[in-house]
C-alpha cells in the first residue's frame, strides 16, 4: 500500500490542499522580460540584450514593488569591469489606449558599477524613482508599458536613448515561512 | 509586529473556546519539536529553582542512586542531543537569516521582493495594518537556493525581530515564478521549500518552546484561524438553536397529543358521567314510580281494609245495640 492511500498519507494530502488552496495569491509583476534573466544567467552575451546595451553597459530596469502602494523603478546595470554610468530623462507610459498617461522621472543620477554578483558580474543601480501601485496598473492596464530612459557611460559620452517593453506578469503564489 | 505579541495572541483567544478545534491551547502550546513537548526523557534536569533546605533523614532519602544519577545523565544527553537536532530549524534560522534590516535599508536594495498578502500570512500578527515580508535570495547558501527574510510590522514601521511572526531563513527559496512554474527547478524550490520551511514551522514553530501558537494556527495563519474559530463558533450556534427549535417543537408536539388525549379522556369521562346520571336517574325515576304505586297500593288497601273494618265494627255495634235492646225490652 502507498503512503498516498494510507489513513495519513490521504489526511497530509488533504491538508496539503486546503492549505495551498485556502492560502493562494496572485501577485503582479512588471518585468522587461530580455533582462529579467540576467540576475539567474549571469551571462551578458545574449543577442536579446544588445538592444539595451551602451558602451559595454547592459541596463536593465526593475520595476520592485516595495508596499502593497507603491512600486519603485530601479535601473541595474550590469558590466564586466568597473564603469561609471549616468541616467536623465526617464519616463514610463502607457501603451495602445493608454499611450496619454505618462510618469517623469526628469532627475539625473550617477553610479558606478561596482558591486559583484555570485559569479562576479559587476553591476551598479540607480533608483528613477517611485509611483503609486494604482498609476502603474492603469498605464499598463493593457498588459504592457513603455520606459524611456537616456544613458551615458563616461561623463564624455553623449547620452543615448534606450526603449524597453514592460509587460504585466500574474503569477500564483502561495504561503511561505 | 512588535515585542508584545503575547498579549495579543492571548486576546485572540477569546475567539475560541469549549471544545473548538480552534481553541488556544491554555499556558503553554505545545510544539512538538520544543523542549517543553519533547518526551519526559528528553526533558532538561537542571532545576530553576534552589532547593528548600530537608530534614538530614529527608535528604539522605532524596541522595540519589546510581541508577537515578546515569538516569538522569541519558536525559541531559538525550536533552543536548534533541537540541542539537533540530538546531537548524530554530537556531540555525536565526544565524543564517542575520539582523534584522529596517525599512529604510529595505527601500535602497531592490534584491528584496515584497511578498503578497497571502504569501505572508505566517507572518502576520492579524492586528492593525497588515505585515510587509521581503525576501532576498542567499547566493551562499547550499546550491544558492536559500533566502534571508525581513518583515515589518504593518503598524510600526519596524522589522519583528522576535517571536512567532519573525522573519525566517528559508533553506529552500519558493520559486520566483510561484506555484505556475512548472520547470524542474521551480518545482524543486517550491517542494523544497514546503519540505524544509513550511512543514517544520507547521511542527515546530518559529521559536523553541511556547511560542504562543497551536499546530492549527499555524497551518492556517493566525487570520484564518481566528476566521474559521468565528465560523465554527457559528456553526456550533446554529446546531445549537436548530437544535433547540427541534426541542421546542417536539415539546410543543407532545403538549399538543398530550391536550388532545386529555380532551378526549375527558369527553369520553363526561359521557360515561352522563350516562352513569341518566341511568341513576331512570333507576331513580322508575324505582320512584314503583314506589309511589306501592305506596298507593297499600293506601288503597290501607283505606279498603278501614273501611271494611269500619263497616264491620259499625255493623257489630249495631248488632249488639239491637242485642242489647231486645234483652232490656
Amino acid at each position: 500500500m502507498s503512503f498516498a492511500n494510507t489513513r495519513i498519507g490521504k489526511w497530509a494530502a488533504s491538508l496539503l490542499v486546503m492549505v495551498a488552496g485556502c492560502n493562494q495569491d496572485t501577485r503582479i509583476e512588471y518585468q522587461h522580460n530580455p533582462t529579467v534573466h540576467i540576475e539567474s544567467d549571469h551571462t551578458l552575451s545574449r543577442p536579446e540584450l544588445t538592444p539595451f546595451t551602451v558602451d559595454g553597459v547592459v541596463v536593465a530596469p526593475i520595476f520592485r514593488m516595495l508596499t502593497p502602494q507603491s512600486t519603485q523603478v530601479w535601473l541595474k546595470l550590469w558590466t564586466t569591469s568597473g564603469k561609471t554610468v549616468s541616467a536623465r530623462a526617464a519616463h514610463l507610459s502607457g501603451t495602445g489606449a493608454q499611450s496619454a498617461q505618462s510618469q517623469q522621472f526628469p532627475a539625473e543620477h550617477t553610479t558606478t558599477t561596482e558591486k559583484k554578483d555570485a559569479k562576479g558580474v559587476q553591476y551598479g543601480l540607480i533608483l528613477l524613482g517611485e509611483l503609486g501601485n494604482d498609476v502603474l496598473a492603469s498605464l499598463a492596464s493593457d498588459g504592457s508599458a513603455k520606459l524611456m530612459v537616456e544613458i551615458r557611460v563616461s561623463p564624455a559620452a553623449e547620452y543615448r536613448s534606450l526603449s524597453f517593453d514592460i509587460t504585466r506578469h500574474k503569477t500564483k503564489q502561495w504561503a511561505t515561512h | 509586529m512588535g515585542p508584545d505579541y503575547r498579549p495579543d495572541l492571548q486576546r485572540d483567544h477569546g475567539v475560541a473556546h469549549g471544545l473548538s478545534p480552534f481553541a488556544q491551547a491554555q499556558g503553554a502550546a505545545p510544539s512538538l519539536w520544543s523542549a517543553h513537548s519533547a518526551p519526559a526523557f528528553f526533558a532538561n534536569p537542571t532545576p530553576t529553582l534552589a532547593p528548600a533546605p530537608v530534614p538530614a533523614a529527608a535528604a539522605q532519602a532524596q541522595t540519589p542512586g546510581l541508577l537515578s544519577s546515569l538516569w538522569d545523565g541519558a536525559k541531559g544527553l538525550g536533552s543536548k542531543g534533541y537540541h542539537g537536532l533540530t538546531d537548524w530549524a530554530f537556531e540555525g534560522r536565526d544565524r543564517n537569516n542575520g539582523r534584522a534590516p529596517t525599512q529604510a535599508e529595505i527601500d535602497q536594495d531592490p534584491s528584496w521582493r515584497l511578498m503578497g498578502p497571502k504569501e505572508t500570512i505566517y507572518h502576520d500578527n492579524n492586528r492593525g495594518a497588515a505585515e510587509r515580508k521581503y525576501v532576498r535570495d542567499d547566493p551562499n547558501s547550499f546550491l544558492g537556493l536559500g533566502g534571508t527574510e525581513a518583515v515589518i510590522d504593518g503598524d510600526t514601521g519596524r522589522p519583528m525581530e522576535a517571536g512567532p511572526y519573525q522573519a525566517t531563513y528559508n533553506y529552500v527559496n519558493p520559486a520566483k515564478g510561484g506555484m505556475g512554474d512548472l520547470s524542474l527547478g521551480g518545482i524543486g524550490r517550491n517542494l523544497g521549500h514546503l519540505a524544509l520551511d513550511v512543514i517544520p514551522y507547521w511542527f515546530g514553530g518559529t521559536v523553541r518552546g511556547d511560542e504562543g501558537t497551536n499546530f492549527a494556527q499555524r497551518v492556517l495563519g493566525p487570520e484564518t484561524y481566528k476566521k474559521a474559530g468565528a465560523a465554527w463558533d457559528g456553526a456550533k450556534n446554529w446546531v445549537g438553536d436548530k437544535a433547540s427549535g427541534i426541542g421546542h417543537a417536539v415539546g410543543d408536539a407532545w403538549d399538543g397529543t398530550k391536550d388532545w388525549v386529555g380532551d378526549k379522556a375527558s369527553g369520553i369521562g363526561h359521557a360515561v358521567g352522563d350516562a352513569w346520571d341518566g341511568t341513576k336517574n331512570w333507576v331513580g325515576n322508575k324505582a320512584s314510580s314503583v314506589g309511589h304505586a306501592a305506596g298507593d297500593a297499600w293506601d288503597g288497601a290501607k283505606n279498603w281494609a278501614g273501611n271494611k273494618a269500619s263497616s264491620i265494627g259499625k255493623g257489630i255495634s249495631a248488632g249488639w245495640r239491637g242485642l242489647t235492646g231486645w234483652m232490656g225490652g
